[in-house]
């Protein structure tokens, strides 16, 4: 076995304590495993020294009193009855969050299509003006052309600095998105 | 060895291998070895309890580019073991009682 088969097995069988408590058993046997390797052992014979990954683990398990396991949910008769009268309240409650939910998403990706659409206008005024720049040019001389030159440069100028905010908005936009459901799930789901 | 005993005797020992200075813990598993075995399992929930009750403190160093964690002994370490060894009379005593109980079973 090597260090990251070694961590991985660990990892998961003490998947029922804390973080901070796993943290720190994971460094102290890597340190463990380092300082063997120091010794001179090769890293397959440092795990094999630790012995049994499940005799490790059982020494931990910290006084029943501290660890407080996920109870097993057993649907009883009478939750099932709760459940029932309680219908109308709990899922509108339920119902109404999602709708939140939702429109949250929805407020989020409109503005950032909306940030788009006026990068998009503003790049699209200011190449049409650069455009007819050039006709005016020839049609109404050069007053006009710089005039409209002027303005294409400037209004595809604000395009190219809107777009810095406006790709910032829409990454956060997409990390929110990914984030809300991991939130929810844990707000609803807490592991004690 | 009978497993409680060793229990209250490795707490000890582990704070007894601080005496010296600062160690880590693959030393102190080295210094106790010839007195009492101990596995790295064994060792870090005895290493947790004793930091719980302020007999240690930890820090870390940095060692071969990773870092290595130093156990120090504190002054109220340095209490439990002096208190250790005023109870060796009451334990000597009491061992006294056992053998001494013991040989009657022999006798008898």
């Amino acid at each position: 076995m090597n260090k990251t088969e070694f961590t991985r097995i660990l990892k998961t069988k003490i998947s029922h304590l804390p973080r901070a408590e796993r943290k720190k058993i994971l460094q102290y046997y890597n340190e463990m495993i380092s300082e063997r390797m120091e010794d001179g052992m090769t890293e397959a014979e440092a795990i094999e020294a630790l012995g049994d990954i499940d005799e490790l683990v059982a020494a931990y398990a910290p006084a029943p009193a501290q660890v407080t396991q996920r109870k097993s949910v057993r649907l009883r008769a009478w939750h099932i009855v709760m459940l029932a009268v309680g219908s109308p309240l709990w899922i509108s409650i339920v119902a109404a969050l999602f709708c939140i939910m939702v429109s949250i998403y929805i407020v989020v990706w409109a503005l950032a299509v909306a940030f788009y659409a006026i990068f998009a206008a503003l790049a699209v005024s200011g190449f049409a003006c650069i455009m007819a720049s050039f006709i005016a040019l020839f049609s109404q001389g050069f007053p006009a052309f710089a005039a409209f030159m002027g303005a294409g440069c400037l209004l595809m100028g604000f395009a190219l600095l809107w777009l810095v905010p406006c790709n910032l908005f829409a990454k956060a936009a997409g990390k929110l998105s990914a984030k809300m459901p991991k939130l929810i799930f844990r707000f609803f789901f807490k592991r004690k | 060895m009978d497993v409680q005993i060793k229990r209250g005797l490795l707490e000890v020992c582990v704070l007894a291998a601080l005496c010296g200075g600062d160690s880590y813990g693959y030393q102190i598993i080295k210094d106790i070895e010839p007195y009492i075995s101990i596995s790295e399992s064994t060792l870090y929930p005895i290493l947790r309890r004793l930091e719980e009750a302020k007999c240690l403190t930890v820090y870390s160093v940095a060692h071969n580019g990773r870092l290595r964690k130093y156990y120090q002994l504190t002054d109220v370490g340095k209490a439990r073991l002096r208190e250790f060894s005023t109870e060796w009379d009451e334990i000597l005593n009491i061992y006294r009682f056992i053998t001494g109980e013991v040989e009657k079973i022999e006798q008898n």
